[in-house]
C-alpha cells in the first residue's frame, strides 16, 4: 500500500480539496484508494459527498476496531475515513496511522492522509516509502517557510520522499511566475508542475463533489491526473 | 542526513531534468541543467522579503 501524506505548508492552503481531488482521479484507474482526514477540521467528508449533519469519525472513538465503523464509500468507489468533532491528540493521530497498516489492501492501493498544517510532518511515523507533499502557494510568507523547512529537514533523519508541490497558481500573477521560476531552478524537491488556482475546484465542493466529475475537462482536472501520474512515477522509483 | 543543499553551483541539476530523462530515456545522471543565476539574482534584488531571506541564509553559510 503506497502512503501519501498531504500538508499545507500553512493553513488554507487548500490540502484537503487536493485530496479529495487526486483520491478520486486515483480511483479512475481501478486501484483501491483510501482517505484519511487527520485534520480537526474534519471537512474531507463534505467532498466525498458527507452529510454536514455527519459529524462522527475516528477520533469520537476509543478503539480502531469502534473507528473502522466509521468508513464511507463515496460514488466513486474512494474509501474515505472521517476524523470526527473530537480533538485528537498527536499521540491519538499517530495511533490512526498506524493501525491504518492493518487494513487489507493489496500492494497496489493508494492510502492518502489528509494533515492539519500546524503538526510537524517529522513527527508522523513516516517509512522509506512514504511520499510527503507539502502544498505551497506562490507567495513570498511560501518562501519563507520553504526555506525554514529546508533547515528543518536537512537536520532531521529522514528517508521519506519530501516534495513541495505549489497548488492554486495564478498564471497572470507577475510575482506568482517570478517565484516559481526561482523555485523552480533554485529549490531541491519542488514538483516540476502547479495546479492552477481555477473556480471549478471551489465550485466542485459547492456541488458536494470533485473537479473530475462536475468537470472532467477543466483545467484543474488536468492538473489533478498530471499529479496523479507523477506520484505514480515517483512511488515506482 | 538527506541531501536538502539549496542548488547553488553554475550547473544545477533539476526536476526538470525528470521530464528529459521520461520523454527522452535514460537516467536522470545523463542530463544537466544549465541555469541562469543571474535571472534568478535579479528575482530576488525585485522584492525585499527575498533578499533578507538571500541575505540571512548566505550570512549563516559564511559563518559555517
Amino acid at each position: 500500500m503506497q502512503r501519501i501524506f498531504i500538508k499545507g505548508i500553512k493553513g488554507g492552503i487548500g490540502s484537503t480539496s487536493v485530496v479529495a481531488n487526486l483520491a478520486c482521479v486515483l480511483k479512475k484507474s481501478d486501484v483501491d484508494v483510501v482517505a484519511i482526514d487527520l485534520d480537526v477540521k474534519s471537512d474531507l467528508g463534505l467532498h466525498f459527498g458527507l452529510k454536514w449533519t455527519a459529524t462522527k469519525g475516528w477520533s469520537n472513538e476509543s478503539t480502531f476496531d469502534d473507528a473502522l465503523l466509521h468508513f464511507r464509500k463515496d460514488s466513486d468507489g474512494v474509501l474515505f475515513l472521517p476524523h470526527g468533532d473530537n480533538e485528537a491528540t498527536l499521540d491519538e493521530i499517530i495511533a490512526t496511522i498506524n493501525n491504518c497498516k492493518k487494513l487489507d489492501y493489496k500492494e497496489s492501493a493508494w492510502i492518502i492522509f489528509d494533515c492539519p498544517s500546524h503538526i510537524n510532518i517529522s513527527h508522523y511515523p513516516l517509512e522509506e516509502n512514504d511520499i510527503v507533499i507539502e502544498l505551497v502557494t506562490c507567495d513570498a510568507i511560501c518562501h519563507s517557510l520553504i526555506y525554514k523547512r529546508l533547515q528543518t529537514l536537512k537536520s532531521v533523519e529522514s528517508s521519506w520522499k519530501h516534495f513541495f508541490v505549489v497548488n492554486r497558481y495564478n498564471a497572470a500573477s507577475v510575482l506568482e511566475f517570478d517565484l516559481f521560476s526561482l523555485w523552480q531552478s533554485t529549490l531541491p524537491f519542488m514538483a516540476p508542475f502547479f495546479i492552477n488556482s481555477d473556480e471549478v475546484i471551489k465550485e466542485a465542493t459547492a456541488n458536494r463533489n470533485v473537479a473530475l466529475n462536475c468537470a472532467p475537462y477543466s483545467v484543474a482536472n488536468d492538473d489533478f491526473e498530471t499529479l496523479a501520474g507523477w506520484l505514480v512515477s515517483k512511488a515506482a522509483n | 542526513m538527506n541531501n536538502l543543499a539549496t542548488k547553488s553551483s553554475q550547473i544545477l541539476t533539476s526536476s526538470d531534468i525528470e521530464n528529459l530523462a521520461r520523454r527522452f530515456g535514460g537516467k536522470s545522471d545523463d542530463y544537466i541543467e544549465i541555469m541562469n543565476t543571474q535571472k534568478n539574482q535579479k528575482t530576488i534584488n525585485k522584492y525585499a522579503l527575498l533578499k533578507e531571506i538571500d541575505d540571512a541564509l548566505k550570512t549563516s553559510k559564511e559563518k559555517k
